[in-house]
C-alpha cells in the first residue's frame, strides 16, 4: 500500500468527526449522547475519537515506514559487505595462487629440460604444462573480474557497428570456426546509433559471446550476431543453435566460476558471462540470456544511446 | 659486456621459486646468487656488486618495494625487474614510479622474464639511462610524464590515455621491437586478452596526432607479425 494511500485511509476517522459536528449542526442527530448515566457532548466525542485514531493510525504508518527503511537499510549494508567479502575473497586467491602457480610453471620446463627422459614422463610433463596454463588463464580473468570493479572507462564515442566487425574478424582468425557453422551478421539498414563507452571492454565482452557460441555449437550450426536500436538503446544479440543451457541453470551461468552441467570437457573457465555483465554494467546497460537446452542460446545486450547534442 | 659474466641476484622470500628460477637462469648463461630477504639482498648488493636485480615486491622484513626506494635515494641505479603478485594498473604504475625499470606478474612465462632481462640489459649496455625521467623528447616530440601531455614544437597534441601510455612505452623503448601482447600488459593494465587490434587502433591514432606515414615512419615503425618498434632517438630530460 502507498503512502498516499494510507494518509488517505488514516484521516477517514477525522473526516467522519467532521460529519458527525455537520449532521448535528444541521438538526439530523441529537447535540447529547447518553453513555452510562452521563450526559455527553456528541460533537465533542466525535472529534476527540476522530482525533485519537488518526493519531493512532499515522503514528502506526510512521513507524512502519522507519522499520521498512531501517529494513532497506541493512539489507543494503549486507549487500555491499558482501560484495566487498566477495571482491576480498577473489583478490586473496588470485594473490595467493600466484606464487604456487609460478613455481610449479619453472619446475615443469626445468624437468622437460632434462636430457633423459622417456616419451612417458615428456608426454606426461606436457599435460601438467596445459594444466598450469589453464589454471593461469582462470587467475587472468579472476584479476580482469577484480580489475573491472574499480574500473574507470576510458569513454569515447563507440561506432558498435565497427566494433562488432572487428571482433568477427578477430574471431574467425584466432578460433579456427568449423566448416558446417554458418556466422550470419544482421544490421539495421540505417546507421546504427552510437554510445558512448570504452571500445576495447566492449570488445572483450562481444569476443567472449561470440567465442561461447562457436565452442557451445560443437561442429554444426548457425550462429547469427544482430546489430539493432530503439529510441533508447543499441541491441545486440548473439544466438546459436548449440547445445543450449539446462534451464533451472540458466540465470546461474552469470555466476563466476559456474559452468552449466552439460558444458562437459568443452574448455572454460566459468569466468566468460561474470565479465561480460561487469562489462555491460559499467556502461549502465543490461543484458539477458534465454536458452533451451538442445536447441540453443540468445544473450541480448541493450547499452544505453548517446543523447543527441 | 659478456653475457657468462652477468651476474644476477634474485630476491625472495619464496625459496621454491628461488630453487626453480636460479637453475633457469644459469641455464640461459648468466651468473646467480639468490637472497630469501630484504636486508641480506642489500648486503649482497653491497659485496657482490650484480648487475640487475630481480626483486620480489611481497616480503616480510624489508619489501622489495622499500628496497627498491632505499637503493634508488641512495643513487644506485642498478637494474631492477619487480615480480609482482598485486596486478591492478595503480600498482603497476606506481612500481615504475618507484624506480623499477620493468615488472613481470607473477605467475609469469619463463621465457617472458628471460625476454626481459636481455631486453633492460640491452638498454643498460648501451647507455641509456635507465633513471626514470619526467620527459622524454624525441626531434621536436616532447613528452611529459607528469602533466601527460605530448608536445610537437609548441602544440599539445589530443591523445586518449591509452595512446598516450603506448607512445610512452615505446619511447622508453627505443629501437625495441615491442609486441602488442606486451603494450595490451603494460598499457591497458588488464592481464586479459584484449583483442590485439585494439593495440593496432590506437598505434593508429598515435599516427594520425603525429603525422607519421607508416609507409616512411620517422617515429613508429610496424614489425610485421610481432608489434611496433619506436625509431626515434630518445633523450631523458
Amino acid at each position: 500500500m502507498t503512502n498516499t494511500k494510507i494518509g488517505i485511509l488514516s484521516s477517514i476517522p477525522l473526516l467522519m468527526s467532521f460529519l458527525v459536528a455537520f449532521m448535528i449542526d444541521q438538526g439530523w442527530i441529537t447535540n447529547y449522547v447518553w453513555i452510562a448515566q452521563l450526559s455527553m457532548d456528541t460533537v465533542g466525542i466525535a472529534t476527540r475519537l476522530g482525533l485519537l485514531l488518526t493519531g493512532i493510525m499515522l503514528t502506526g504508518i510512521m513507524l512502519i515506514n522507519w522499520y521498512r527503511h531501517q529494513i532497506e537499510a541493512t539489507l543494503h549494508t549486507a549487500h555491499d559487505e558482501s560484495a566487498n567479502n566477495h571482491k576480498l575473497f577473489v583478490q586473496r586467491l588470485d594473490h595467493e595462487i600466484k606464487n604456487p602457480l609460478t613455481i610449479l610453471n619453472l619446475g615443469v620446463v626445468n624437468l622437460l629440460n632434462h636430457q633423459d627422459l622417456g616419451d612417458t614422463e615428456i608426454k606426461s610433463l606436457e599435460r601438467m604444462q596445459t594444466q598450469v596454463q589453464r589454471l593461469r588463464q582462470l587467475v587472468r580473468d579472476l584479476r580482469a573480474l577484480t580489475d573491472l570493479e574499480d574500473f574507470e572507462l576510458e569513454r569515447s564515442s563507440v561506432d558498435l557497428r565497427s566494433v562488432m566487425e572487428h571482433v568477427i574478424e578477430s574471431v574467425t582468425l584466432n578460433q579456427n570456426i568449423p566448416p558446417n557453422i554458418n556466422l550470419t551478421v544482421q544490421q539495421v539498414p540505417w546507421a546504427l546509433g552510437y554510445i558512448v563507452g570504452d571500445a576495447d571492454l566492449l570488445s572483450i565482452a562481444f569476443i567472449n559471446l561470440l567465442n561461447n557460441a562457436v565452442k557451445f555449437t560443437l561442429d554444426r550450426g548457425n550462429i547469427e550476431v544482430k546489430l539493432t536500436d530503439n529510441s533508447q538503446f543499441a541491441i545486440i544479440e548473439i544466438a546459436d543453435t548449440g547445445i543450449g543451457i539446462p534451464q533451472p541453470e540458466v540465470e546461474r551461468v552469470f555466476e563466476e566460476l559456474y559452468r552449466a552441467s552439460n558444458a562437459g570437457r568443452i574448455h572454460g573457465s566459468g569466468m566468460g558471462l561474470s565479465l561480460v555483465r561487469r562489462i555491460v554494467q559499467l556502461h549502465e546497460g543490461n543484458i539477458t540470456i534465454h536458452s533451451r537446452e538442445g536447441y540453443g542460446t540468445s544473450v541480448v545486450i541493450q547499452l544505453p544511446l548517446a543523447t543527441r547534442a | 659486456m659478456n653475457q657468462q659474466t652477468i651476474k644476477l641476484l634474485l630476491i625472495d622470500d619464496e625459496t621454491d621459486l628461488l630453487a626453480e628460477l636460479k637453475p633457469l637462469l644459469e641455464r640461459s648463461g648468466y651468473s646467480v646468487d639468490t637472497s630469501t630477504n630484504g636486508i641480506e639482498g642489500l648486503q649482497k648488493i653491497e659485496s657482490w656488486q650484480p648487475d640487475l636485480l630481480i626483486l620480489d615486491v611481497l616480503m616480510p622484513h624489508l619489501d622489495g618495494r622499500t628496497l627498491l626506494r632505499r637503493l634508488r635515494s641512495d643513487n644506485n641505479w642498478i637494474p631492477v625487474i619487480l615480480l609482482t603478485r598485486v596486478g591492478g594498473t595503480t600498482d603497476r604504475a606506481l612500481s615504475l614510479q618507484e624506480g623499477a625499470d620493468d615488472y613481470v606478474n607473477k605467475p609469469f612465462d619463463p621465457f617472458e622474464l628471460l625476454a626481459r632481462i636481455q631486453a633492460l640489459l640491452r638498454r643498460t649496455q648501451h647507455g641509456q639511462v635507465v633513471q626514470r625521467s619526467q620527459r622524454l623528447q624525441s626531434g621536436d616530440l616532447l613528452l611529459d610524464r607528469t602533466s601527460r601531455q605530448l608536445w610537437i614544437g609548441e602544440q599539445v597534441v589530443d591523445l586518449t590515455s591509452r595512446a598516450f601510455g603506448v607512445l610512452e612505452y615505446l619511447m622508453d623503448h627505443p629501437g625495441e621491437i615491442i609486441t602488442r601482447n606486451t603494450l595490451l600488459d603494460k598499457v591497458w593494465g588488464w592481464s586479459y586478452a584484449v583483442e590485439s587490434r585494439a593495440v593496432d587502433m590506437r598505434i593508429a591514432e598515435l599516427r594520425k596526432a603525429l603525422n607519421d606515414n607508416p609507409n616512411t615512419p620517422k617515429y613508429i615503425e610496424t614489425v610485421i607479425g610481432t608489434g611496433y618498434r619506436f625509431l626515434g632517438q630518445v633523450k631523458h630530460k
